[in-house]
């Protein structure tokens, strides 16, 4: 579990220091996108793997089995092995508090570890490719929708995460399902079941938010990048020089 | 909503004998019904706070009680002090202070008070003697001679510069304020002595809800020690001396397009119609609507034209959902076009992704410009931004299985994958780059008592000091490098930006085939993502 403010007194305000770095870990945990498998082994993994190092070792792995022809069956039990590698590393990472130096890599090494595994493993056998292209695009609707909530101040639920089933569990399924030869199948579900669950989810709860809140913030740019930010903020000053 | 604190007392200018005149005396001829100076202000703060604070002095307060608000009566700068602490220490929500005696555009007012930082002040800086308008025209304002009336050579380096009580003066203000380059670096009274003082604190000030009660109990300590200072001496200035005292960093800015004087007269007010006459503020307005720090392509083939288009909008009462599910539209269009697969809807596509490009900055600019802003409208504009990309991306490989051209698909997922993980780079940066376990060192302190900023210069050297390294100064060296406008130009179109992307998918699409946009984007975006992660690695680093 991630320390909630909760465990402090309620009379107490937390000391902003502590909040700032509570809530930087949350950010990073929640564009992770971690699912049930590992909300339920967070708590008995003890200190867990360093989260940049062993991501980016399961990455290099899986890009290894892509450019090789590991996977050329198409099926059977070898199809799995792209997902146990990923879910093998990448799961100890967990409980670390990702407040690390390098850890803001954390986030995109897992989105690009998760990926290249559904391409590996999809390419490998004859799923059409523009389903695969949908599968992305939806995992990837449900990363951006998660960022731009956080932007905004405010959390997905847990649930979502845990409904969505998180990186890990939706390697396993594709895994699997290639394993006993109907991926096309299994990810033809697995992409409606996601859109469903991701699109009604954001829409309403986005819907709720905008009645709830009448005026958001002056300047809200939800897609920003961080050194156009600063940018910004350097360009009005330096406009003050002139 | 904000706490706004209007300031009825005005300070003595020490450089003539002109007596101020109170500025509800003062009338406004050239606007509609002609209001006084004050009347006009408290309309224009209705919209902000409708019951303001005003601290004035008992004969001007009963023209003040005819306005709305409360008004506390105050009769010298110790008890304006105190009374401004009691106005603002209890607040939850930000404070704008600003004088009565102040001629100001609404923009303006909207600018400052939308500010991101703690606190915010305008200021105007001292214009710097140049060599060549030196001789020729004779000593301005506040320019050092020598006795035999020959400029000063130039001036010695501040770290030798000795701190003094400047008896100059900007606008009738007196020169006692010191301004960096992005903040206040130290403020004088007629007792606190500043370091080669370069600016004057024009009036307007914004403190955010937290350092509200910092600025109320060093006022309050403030108030103590007011024997020292001089009938010259500004309140707004006083403020300010108090927050950078405390600790506080006090954001600048100029004027810039706009218009900011603080009347003491009725010539004074004639001057400032005059000059407001001649600026377009529904212009600038427009151009602060536009998002500083675009990529290349969109600030010289989009936002040229977009803002009018912005504009045309808002009187036509459009919102900008509206022009978002237009762009939408055009961007699905777009994505249909390519999907046929012939040259001719390929160049209908690339023209269709240009405009849905448009009025995707359009609808941003709309919603500045019209200030509508709305939790959906910028989470509609920023989901279906993603997926116009990718429904284009679509389109392009459907297009290219339908021409024969080849199965590009794997080439689009890549280049899916590829851009969702390269945004999710930035978004992750953003949230957990540079807060680690350390918080950087606080501003340091001085207490109001001492005369000197010597101790408090030291003290920034010091700071700064502590925070340099080798990666720093190659970090900052690079940001200085930006001034060289073919290089800022050159990084900003080297990461990528959605301008860019949209440019290249338009000509290569228009021009090739999908196989060779798909390309085009994979090795772009990747040196991109070679480039900004190895100027964030050595951030991290630093």
């Amino acid at each position: 579990m991630i320390t909630q403010p909760q465990t402090t007194p309620v009379t107490t305000t937390p000391d902003p220091d502590e909040e700032r770095l509570r809530i930087q870990t949350a950010r990073l945990v929640s564009y992770r996108d971690d699912g049930p498998l590992a909300a339920l082994l967070r708590d008995r993994l003890g200190p867990g793997l360093p989260p940049v190092f062993t991501t980016l070792v399961a990455l290099v792995a899986v890009a290894a089995l892509a450019f090789t022809d590991t996977l050329a069956a198409g099926s059977g039990p070898i199809m799995l092995v792209p997902a146990l590698i990923v879910v093998a590393l990448v799961v100890p990472t967990v409980p670390r508090d990702h407040l690390g130096r390098f850890d803001w890599l954390v986030p995109p090494l897992v989105r690009a570890a998760e990926f290249l595994a559904i391409l590996t493993i999809g390419l490998a056998t004859d799923t059409p490719k523009w389903l695969l292209f949908v599968l992305l695009y939806v995992i990837g609707y449900h990363t951006y929708d998660t960022v731009y909530r956080t932007r905004q101040g405010i959390w997905p639920p847990a649930w979502i995460f845990k409904a969505g089933l998180g990186w890990e569990c939706r390697l396993i399924v594709v895994g699997a399902g290639a394993a006993i030869g109907q991926l096309t199948i299994v990810v033809a579900v697995l992409t409606a079941y996601l859109f469903v669950l991701f699109a009604t989810e954001s829409v309403t709860s986005w819907v709720r938010l905008d009645k709830a809140s009448t005026q958001a913030q002056a300047s809200d740019d939800l897609e920003a990048a961080p050194e156009e930010a600063a940018e910004r903020a350097e360009a009005e000053a330096a406009q003050e020089k002139a | 909503m904000t706490r706004v604190v209007l300031l009825g007392s005005s300070p003595r200018p020490i450089d003539s004998d002109i007596q101020p005149v109170s500025p509800v005396h003062i009338r406004l001829s050239s606007f509609p019904t002609a209001p006084t100076v004050t009347a006009r202000l408290y309309g224009q703060m209705a919209a902000l706070d409708p019951n303001p604070i005003t601290i004035a002095r008992p004969d001007e307060a009963k023209f003040y009680r005819q306005l709305p608000g409360r008004v506390v009566e105050t009769t010298d700068i110790a008890e304006d002090l105190r009374a401004l602490a009691d106005a603002i220490e209890d607040t939850t929500e930000s404070v704008l202070i600003m004088p009565t005696a102040s001629v100001i555009h609404d923009e303006l007012i909207y600018q400052i008070n939308k500010t991101k930082r703690g606190a915010l002040a305008l200021i105007a800086k001292e214009p710097r003697p140049t060599e060549s308008t030196e001789i020729a025209e004779g000593p301005e304002p506040g320019e050092e001679i020598a006795d035999n009336g020959e400029p000063l050579t130039p001036e010695p380096p501040i770290e030798e510069a000795e701190p003094e009580i400047c008896n100059r003066t900007l606008e009738g203000l007196p020169v006692r304020l010191r301004a960096g380059r992005s903040r206040v670096v130290s403020v004088g009274t007629a007792y606190h002595a500043v370091t080669r003082p370069n600016a004057v604190a024009l009036g307007p000030l914004y403190v955010s809800a937290k350092n509200a009660p910092v600025l109320a109990e060093a006022a309050r300590e403030l108030a103590g020690l007011t024997h020292l200072l001089g009938p010259e001496d500004d309140l707004v200035q006083l403020l300010i001396l108090c927050l950078v005292r405390r600790g506080v960093s006090v954001g600048i800015r100029g004027r810039r397009d706009l218009y900011y004087r603080r009347v003491f007269t009725q010539a004074d007010a004639d001057e400032a119609q005059q000059i407001m006459a001649g600026i377009d503020e529904d212009r600038v307005r427009l151009n602060n609507a536009v998002k500083g720090a675009d990529g290349f392509f969109t600030t010289f083939f989009v936002s040229t034209y977009s803002r009018f288009i912005a504009r045309w909008a808002a009187r036509r009462g459009l919102t900008p959902n509206q022009v978002t599910l237009f762009s939408i539209t055009l961007g699905v269009a777009s994505a249909a076009c390519f999907a046929t697969g012939t040259r001719a809807g390929a160049v209908a596509g690339a023209v269709l992704i240009y405009f849905a490009f448009v009025f995707d900055c359009v609808d941003g600019q709309l919603a500045r410009y019209a200030r509508k802003f709305g939790v959906l409208g910028a989470w509609l504009d920023a989901t279906f931004d993603r997926f116009k990309e990718y429904v284009v991306f679509a389109g392009l490989a459907i297009g290219a299985t339908v021409a024969g051209q080849g199965d590009v698909w794997t080439l689009a997922l890549a280049a899916i994958a590829m851009q969702s993980v390269r945004h999710l780079l930035d978004f992750a940066y953003g949230a957990g780059h540079r807060r680690r376990r350390k918080a950087p060192p606080p501003l340091p302190t001085l207490d109001l008592t001492v005369s000197a900023d010597t101790p408090l210069r030291e003290a920034l050297v010091q700071r700064r000091i502590e925070q340099t390294n080798t990666i720093k100064k190659l970090l900052r060296f690079w940001t200085k490098a930006g001034r060289f406008r073919p290089l800022y130009w050159a990084r900003k179109m080297i990461v990528f930006p959605i301008g860019e992307r949209f440019a290249a998918i338009a000509i290569t699409a228009a021009f090739f085939e999908p196989r060779i946009t798909f390309l085009t984007l994979l090795i772009w975006g990747g040196i991109a993502a070679a480039y900004s992660l190895t100027g964030r690695l050595m951030r991290s680093l630093a």
